[in-house]
């Protein structure tokens, strides 16, 4: 009987355990095979690219909480990027009559403008007519590629990628934090957590994350208890589209330029870290810690296949199962809870 | 009367309830075994590790080169760190100045930087 509930024990873990076990499968086989894995300068990469990926995830992430999602944090990135790229430049060719960059408080401004307006019709629209996330996203995420694409040809830029920013702004986003031996740490990293900060305590410790959790678990019983459910719903979409916003910000000098392509699928990498570090699609479930693990432990599993040379065609495949996986798994744990 | 305002209430919640279903657990209308599920992860893991062990057996980046109007460069199939086989390409009456991710020529690739992933390279031209 004992051993009958141990091996049940045993197969509980594995299953719940799945990712995080395949994970650390590959990391071992990544480090036998190539040592340099292990090196500082890989470790630094990395951390400088989970830095990179953060901001959009813990966006999205309050968007699951809700049990919803929002796929068009992709593209929110890409525009924020663009735009951050044309007006941080002294050579604009979208904006030919501006022959200085402008102010980078200002364009900081603009894009977390534009990415909480977008992030506002998302929620409005959840909040207001009832429709799914999925369905909301979807349209503006194809929207806002139809902007960008129109944005990319203006002035004399014709589709052009952007590039040639200003070195002020390269500086201060990619400029040296600190050097461990000869490998520099970007700026981003500090920012990055920042912003992991600035959310923990937007999530545990103000009435608003208070809320949203309630919402998430149970919108009627929050109504009942005197939660305003639209305007909370509204506010985590407009928090995510200044988050999509601030990662586009970083992506235009950590690139080097921007393109129309910029920030595609990235929402697929941030919902899948979302999902493996804890955050349910259940509703009402996830900590800040946990996404801040998943998107690390995604970065390590892709940086380890980027060391063995795996090609970015099999890579989206990996991804659709590790999405496939963590949900599963996400679904097991509620059903068993259930 | 009572009545009246019971059933306006019960229409009211009712109506929340629709209004906010959207939101409300994707999972509660899913009807499956554990069972059954744990046999799908088991698929789902089963078919990651193949497609990871696919994709390390037909490992490598592939470098494709735009020669911009010179004569062709064929597309080099590398690994991780290793370097790109440096070929020139030709065309009457401009000088070759390298080549570059992008093809506005802003940022070259030289013939030490190690690859780290598939890409495009551009030829730079001078007339």
């Amino acid at each position: 009987m004992n051993g009958k509930i141990s091996k049940k024990k045993i197969l509980d873990f594995i299953l719940n355990n799945a990712m995080y076990i395949i994970i650390a499968l590959v990391v071992i086989y990544v480090a036998i095979k190539r040592p340099k894995f292990l090196g500082i300068a890989s470790i630094v990469n990395i951390l400088s690219l989970t830095a990179a990926k953060l901001p959009i995830a813990l966006g999205i992430a309050g968007c699951i909480v809700l049990a919803g999602t929002d796929i068009s944090a992709g593209r929110i990135v890409g525009l924020s990027s663009v735009v951050t790229a044309s007006l941080l430049t002294t050579t604009s060719k979208i904006w030919p009559q501006l022959t200085d960059a402008l102010p980078i408080p200002l364009v900081l401004l603009i894009v977390i403008a534009i990415g909480a307006l977008i992030g506002f019709v998302n929620g409005f629209s959840v909040a207001e007519f009832s429709l799914h996330p999925y369905i909301v996203t979807l349209s503006t995420q194809l929207i806002t590629y139809g902007i960008i694409l129109l944005y990319m040809q203006g002035g004399t830029n014709n589709g052009m990628s952007l590039s040639g920013m200003i070195e002020p702004y390269k500086e201060l986003i990619t400029g040296t934090l600190f050097k461990i031996g000869t490998v520099s740490v970007p700026m981003y990293v500090l920012y990055a957590l920042i912003f992991t900060i600035i959310m923990w305590f937007i999530w545990n410790k103000t009435v608003f994350g208070k809320n949203m959790f309630a919402v998430g678990s149970n919108p009627t019983a929050a109504e009942v208890s005197g939660v305003n459910v639209k305007k909370t719903i509204i506010l985590v979409f407009m928090l995510a589209g200044i988050m999509y916003a601030i990662t586009g910000f970083f992506d235009a000098a950590r690139i080097g330029s921007a393109t129309a392509a910029t920030g595609q699928n990235y929402e697929s990498d941030a919902i899948s870290a979302c999902v493996i570090g804890g955050v349910s699609f259940v509703g009402g479930t996830g900590k800040i810690s946990g996404v801040l693990v998943g998107v690390l432990l995604l970065q390590v599993i892709f940086t380890g296949l980027n060391f063995l040379s795996v090609s970015a065609n099999m890579l989206y495949i990996i991804k659709g199962l590790i999405i496939l996986i963590a949900c599963a798994i996400d679904m097991r744990k509620y059903l068993t809870k259930k | 009367m009572e009545d009246f305002e019971k059933k306006k209430e019960n229409k009211e919640s009712s109506e929340t309830e629709v209004s906010l279903f959207s939101l409300h657990n994707i999972y509660q209308n899913i009807h499956i075994s554990i069972k059954t599920l744990d046999l799908i992860i088991a698929f789902l893991v089963l078919a990651l590790l193949l497609t990871l062990f696919v994709g390390i057996r037909n490992r490598g980046f592939t470098v494709d080169f735009d020669s911009m109007g010179g004569t062709d460069i064929t597309s080099q199939k590398h690994l991780y760190g290793e370097r790109i086989e440096y070929e020139i390409p030709l065309r009457d009456g401009y000088k070759f100045l390298g080549w570059s991710l992008n093809k506005a020529c802003e940022i070259y690739w030289n013939e030490e930087d190690e690859i780290t992933g598939s890409m495009k390279l551009y030829a730079c031209w001078e007339p």
